[in-house]
């Protein structure tokens, strides 16, 4: 079994990794930048190693400087977490050859789906419906490939990923602009500028599948409905997706684990539909060959605990249970509460957490590395920390979500704790009215 | 070295399932390296955390601990104090982050100086968490001096740009 592992990343999945492996009893090592040294991560990891300078560029996306201060903690793994390198198979394929365990996929599942038009075109061949769209190679083609796709659309990161690099173009008068700012967070988000086009579908729910693999078997575990997103960034998360008919259901668990056994994929995966909120009809998006944000909502249904799972796929052991031995049990919900004041058009707020108060109790989960004195740094983004509420139904777990964000105190930065609690007291969320529209829609103050 | 004492999620859970039935509203529990608040509200329990410093020294004896001291009041929304350029008008960044002049690497600056603009013309971008922020003019004028480089990291209020203002 790992016995070191070198967590390349920050924040609340530094910390999350840290405790499963804590769990485990595996040794934890942090690399972190300069401006995280004093972070919570840093202080609850077995060992620390400085990775460079706060920039990202120079620290948590520098493939040299990670693999040098992994190897120099004798590491005997890496886990990537979300973002950052860990989609990125050039990483994936430099630590395999440091003699490193990566934890993740293979790197050709990487490469298969870290391109997203390769992802959109292996995903045809496994019989996934894809969102009409296409590629170019230049700004010219761009154009004329949104000319054919029709208005309104989507600009999208062929490397990207995790909702950055997106924007929606309503018509051709904003085209220009909106390729050059969608090019420009592209190359600074994955160091890749290329873009492509989407149609974008109006009335869609973005209903998302968690899968395990092992190499032979692929099983999954239920939907997440993610819906609920500002500017292609998700706010509110949810397990399983409510709503969709049983048989529609199935249909779209299927194809997912079907594009999961194409690949051959081994560890933790998610594949993203784009569902019709009417007729169930569904288009495969993107698969993110990583674990995700809202991982946690998955867990409280499952009892499984997927870090855990990531970590003994990468050692090489076969999945531990099957498909029939997979249980959806109640309903859970999740927040992200992200250092923006969202009064001002969500401008990020950088800084110091002089206060951070949170709920504790039963079904009741926050994942934040954000205590009382915490540093917010402005390198990075914006999260602060997970609320994670469950119960038997989701009735149940909405009544728990809005006496729990009640609770929450954050003080020093700006916080969306208020956009949230004016998410919960929405009629259309209470009757789980859900699609991609609905922050549009959204009274707040 | 005895392991440090920590607290798990889970450990939280079930002290707050314990204290639940009992009279008490608050409990505290401080060692060198953390205190943790648990409080009863509403109807149901808070948590806060507040994490000491710890002295880094390799191998030395009990570290010891000094608070973290507390963060002084931001007030969020303080105006910077005027500074005079000498009738020119300063373009000062919205927020902190790290400022490029152009739209891509290797794409030319947006403006330079002796450039004419008017309100609204894009004079950078600033990068804060991974969100790109258009910096613009606030009305019509020259660029008289660029005072940042291209990738400098800066932080809110930071003089970018001075504009020689169109007389009205």
């Amino acid at each position: 079994m790992i016995r070191r592992l070198f967590i390349a990343n920050r924040g609340e999945i530094a910390l999350r990794i840290i405790r499963t492996a804590r769990r485990m009893g595996i040794k934890s090592i942090l690399g972190c930048s300069e401006a995280d040294v004093h972070s919570l991560p840093a202080r609850v990891a077995d060992e620390v190693v400085r990775v460079g300078p706060a920039p990202s560029s120079q620290s948590y996306l520098s493939i040299d400087r990670v693999i040098a201060a992994a190897r120099s903690a004798r590491a005997c793994a890496i886990h990537p977490g979300y973002g950052f390198l860990s989609e990125n198979a050039e990483f994936a394929g430099a630590v395999a050859a440091a003699g490193i365990i990566f934890v993740g996929p293979d790197v050709s599942s990487l490469k298969a789906m870290g391109d997203k038009l390769k992802a959109r075109a292996v995903a045809r061949e496994a019989g996934l419906p894809v969102v009409p769209g296409g590629a170019g190679a230049t700004r010219a083609e761009v154009r004329a490939r949104a000319n054919d796709t029709g208005y309104p659309l989507l600009l999208k990161a062929v490397a990207g990923g995790g909702g950055r690099g997106i924007k929606r173009v309503d018509n051709p008068e904003q085209l220009d602009s909106q390729i050059d700012l969608a090019m420009a967070e592209a190359l600074a988000a994955f160091g890749d500028s290329r873009i492509y086009v989407e149609r974008y579908i109006a009335h869609g729910r973005h209903v998302e599948v968690q899968l395990l693999g092992d190499g032979n078997e692929a099983i999954h575990l239920g939907t997440r409905d993610c819906s609920i997103q500002r500017r292609f960034q998700k706010l509110l998360e949810e397990a399983p997706a409510p709503g969709i008919p049983d048989a529609n259901r199935r249909a779209i668990h299927s194809a997912a684990t079907s594009l999961a056994r194409a690949l051959r994929y081994r560890g933790a995966g998610t594949v993203e539909f784009l569902v019709d909120a009417q007729n169930f009809d569904f288009y495969f998006l993107e698969m993110n060959a990583r674990i995700q944000v809202e991982h946690p909502v998955t867990e409280e249904i499952t009892g499984v605990d997927l870090i855990e799972q990531q970590l003994l796929v990468a050692d090489g052991q076969p999945l531990g249970f099957s498909q029939d031995q997979v249980f959806l049990q109640g309903h859970a919900l999740e927040v992200r509460i992200n250092a923006e004041d969202w009064r001002a058009d969500f401008r990020p707020s950088p800084g110091k957490v002089s206060k951070a108060v949170w709920p504790a109790g039963a079904a009741i989960r926050v994942d934040s590395h954000a205590c009382s004195g915490a540093a917010v740094p402005p390198y990075y983004d914006s999260l602060l920390g997970k609320l994670i509420v469950s119960g038997t139904d989701r009735a149940a777990a909405v009544n728990r979500l809005r006496g729990a964000l009640q609770l929450i105190e954050i003080e020093g930065v700006h916080s969306t704790v208020d956009l949230h609690r004016a998410i919960v007291a929405d009629p259309r969320f209470i009757r789980a009215e859900l699609t991609t529209r609905f922050f549009e829609g959204l009274q707040y103050g | 070295m005895a392991k440090e004492f920590s607290l798990t999620p889970e450990d939280v859970s079930d002290i707050v399932a314990i204290i639940s039935s009992s009279g008490f509203d608050q409990l505290e529990v401080s060692t060198t390296r953390f205190r943790l608040i648990l409080s009863r509200k509403n109807e149901g329990w808070t948590q806060e955390w507040t994490w000491n410093e710890v002295s880094e020294v390799e191998g030395a004896g009990t570290p010891t601990a000094t608070k973290l001291s507390s963060a002084p009041t931001r007030d969020l929304d303080a105006a910077a104090a005027p500074v005079e350029y000498g009738g020119l008008a300063p373009v000062t960044a919205p927020l902190p982050g790290t400022f490029y002049r152009s739209p891509q690497p290797g794409a030319p600056p947006y403006v330079t100086e002796g450039d004419a603009v008017e309100e609204g013309t894009i004079l950078g971008i600033i990068e804060t968490m991974k969100l790109m922020s258009p910096v613009t003019a606030a009305g019509r004028g020259t660029i008289a001096q660029i005072l940042v480089s291209n990738g400098m990291p800066i932080d809110a209020e930071t003089t970018l740009m001075l504009i020689r203002p169109d007389p009205s």
